[in-house]
């Protein structure tokens, strides 16, 4: 989690990930912002995030997102 | 000869037909022109003709109904952004001053906070009467105006005609075969000029006009199964909008099944996103449009046969039929057949000029800058035509083609030779390694500086980039100096914030 607070920290570090729950539906993230976080999140955790993972309900907040890589982790293994 | 008279045959052509969609919400063509009139007889109770009307532009089939409104009204309409801040939403409505705007009632706040003065309207304000169809438009009568953001920071206004749009859309209709029978699948807000071609295009042939939701583009799968499901036949879009597809795999998942044709403008398509839309779906037609927003639509087009020939640089083609475009140095025109420089030479760049009818009228209330961008120019055979000087430099390729080099302000004289920046730019960014990134030049201590984004994973640093690009470029325009960033910072209208790096020099 801490790897994950510290890539989403880089792309907006004004928000508090702990408490915010909309990050797309709520308009902080967009197109850009995403395309480096599943650049990133993709290269930190060494996984690959595919198409159907690609949701906003899986990036509306910094706990979904740790969900879809345990998830993602645990089908690779 | 207007667009309203285009426009209403249109309608008589396909009453019943669907002419612009948003999710639930549609306009067929009867309706949309009933709507539009039926607002523009409350426009003209308002007492105006020939001048500018604001438009604020929400994401929906509705302002298609708005600015038809203004147009059946006489009048000429300004798009504007609602979500830009209202010391620019202010700044342009202090330089048009337009006495009545059209807007949505989530937009009436931003207008009391700037004091507006004038008439409002919402849709809903529409009388129950049509109004009669205005006389007195002709082809040099105004019909919208669109701000772009100047380099000095103050918004500034360029002009646009009915002319000018209908020769535009004509040669372009015509030249692409597009017709009633496609589905645009609308990318480009209503407030960009690139949108034009997408509604104008709807109005003249009778093709369906679908809004696609913006949200969707930043899951593409839910936007390529939206757009199979509307049955999108034809897109022309920004080039950063087509590499998110790509670049989120969305292809692994779902394929565009009813996509023919594949157009993009407003910048440089990322050479390995383009290949993979190539590869992953041949069949499609590619086109790579330039133009400029002192004309309507675009001015040139280069289609690009297959992915086995994909060009490194792509070019931005051959004229459109409704215009002449031609290079122009020192004052001489640049002939196409002359002997092609090559690599890092100079003598075959020239300035692109564009004449034609789809150029724009003026720059608004600004006779000095009209006068400097819109020139008269005697052409070889001794005829005087107007010309619009884009600003843009290129050279000829070998079959004839315009290449983009790089803007007339990113030319730099460094240690005695001219250099474009964008040449510097485009050479990197044949390398795989290289992501996006952006040449500047550090006027105070004479270096050419690189800024690059790498691919995930790359572990090179400013010497192996450098390293990688000695030998694919004349020496004396190598980077001296090479910043790997993590990302690349972008600016509000998505494009690579130059700004920001300059203050990294």
């Amino acid at each position: 989690m801490e790897e994950l607070l510290e890539i989403l920290n880089d792309i907006n570090p004004d928000v508090d990930y702990s408490k915010e729950k909309n990050l797309i539906d709520g308009k902080v993230y967009d197109s850009f912002s995403i395309i480096t976080l599943v650049s990133n999140i993709s290269e930190e955790f060494d996984i690959e995030i595919g198409p159907e993972y690609l949701v906003p309900e899986n990036f509306n907040s910094a706990e979904a997102m740790w969900k879809m890589i345990q998830k993602i982790q645990e089908d690779e293994d | 000869m207007n667009i309203l008279n285009f426009f209403e045959e249109t309608v008589q052509r396909f009453p019943q037909k669907t002419a612009i969609a948003y999710k639930e919400i549609s306009y067929s063509f009867s309706d949309l022109s009933h709507q539009a009139k039926c607002l523009a007889e409350r426009i003209l109770q308002a007492g105006q003709t020939g001048k500018p009307v604001g438009v604020f532009v929400n994401r929906g089939a509705d302002t298609a109904v708005l600015f038809l409104a203004v147009l059946y009204s006489g009048n000429y309409y300004i798009p504007i952004d609602p979500d830009m801040p209202s010391a620019k939403i202010s700044s342009i409505l202090t330089d048009a001053e337009p006495s009545v705007i059209l807007c949505g009632e989530e937009n009436k706040p931003v207008l009391e906070e700037i004091h507006y003065s004038g008439t409002i309207y919402t849709l809903d304000d529409r009388s129950s009467e049509e109004c009669p169809v205005c006389e007195s438009i002709d082809v040099d009568s105004p019909a919208y105006m669109v701000y772009t953001s100047g380099s000095t920071g103050k918004p500034k206004g360029v002009l646009k005609s009915h002319g000018a749009v209908i020769s535009f859309i004509m040669a372009y209709s015509s030249y692409f075969h597009l017709g009633s029978d496609e589905i645009i699948g609308n990318q480009t807000p209503f407030f960009f000029d690139a949108s034009a071609k997408d509604l104008y295009l709807m109005m003249y042939t009778g093709a369906t006009l679908e809004v696609l939701p913006s949200e969707m583009f930043i899951f593409p799968v839910t936007l390529i199964e939206y757009m199979n499901e509307r049955k999108v036949s034809y897109v022309c879009w920004v080039p950063t909008a087509l590499a998110i597809v790509t670049q989120m795999n969305t292809f692994k998942k779902v394929l565009p099944e009813t996509l023919k044709k594949v157009f993009f403008v407003g910048e440089v398509f990322p050479t390995k996103q383009l290949h993979k839309w190539l590869t992953t779906l041949p069949d499609i037609q590619y086109v790579n449009l330039y133009g400029s927003s002192e004309l309507a639509g675009i001015c040139c087009y280069y289609e690009i046969p297959d992915a086995d020939h994909q060009p490194d640089i792509l070019p931005i083609g051959k004229p459109l039929p409704n215009c002449k475009v031609l290079l122009l140095r020192d004052g001489v025109f640049i002939n196409p057949k002359e002997s092609i420089p090559s690599e890092g030479e100079d003598a075959g760049i020239g300035e692109i000029c564009v004449i034609g009818d789809s150029l724009a009228l003026e720059y608004f209330h600004d006779p000095e800058k009209t006068a400097k961008t819109f020139t008269v120019l005697t052409l070889p055979d001794g005829t005087k035509v107007r010309a619009l000087m884009t600003g843009d430099l290129a050279r000829y390729d070998a079959e004839g083609n315009l290449v983009f080099v790089s803007r007339k302000d990113f030319q730099i004289k460094h240690m005695g030779r001219r250099i474009e920046l964008g040449e510097i730019e485009s050479v990197a960014d044949t390398l795989p390694e290289i992501q996006r990134c952006c040449c500047l030049y550090n006027e105070k201590r004479k270096l050419i500086h690189l800024f690059c984004e790498l691919i995930p994973g790359c572990d090179w640093d400013g010497k192996a980039v450098q390293h990688a690009m000695r030998g694919k470029i004349s020496d004396y325009m190598l980077p001296t100096r090479i910043t790997v960033l993590d990302a690349m910072p972008f600016n509000a209208n998505g494009k690579i914030d130059r700004n920001k790096l300059k203050t990294m020099l």
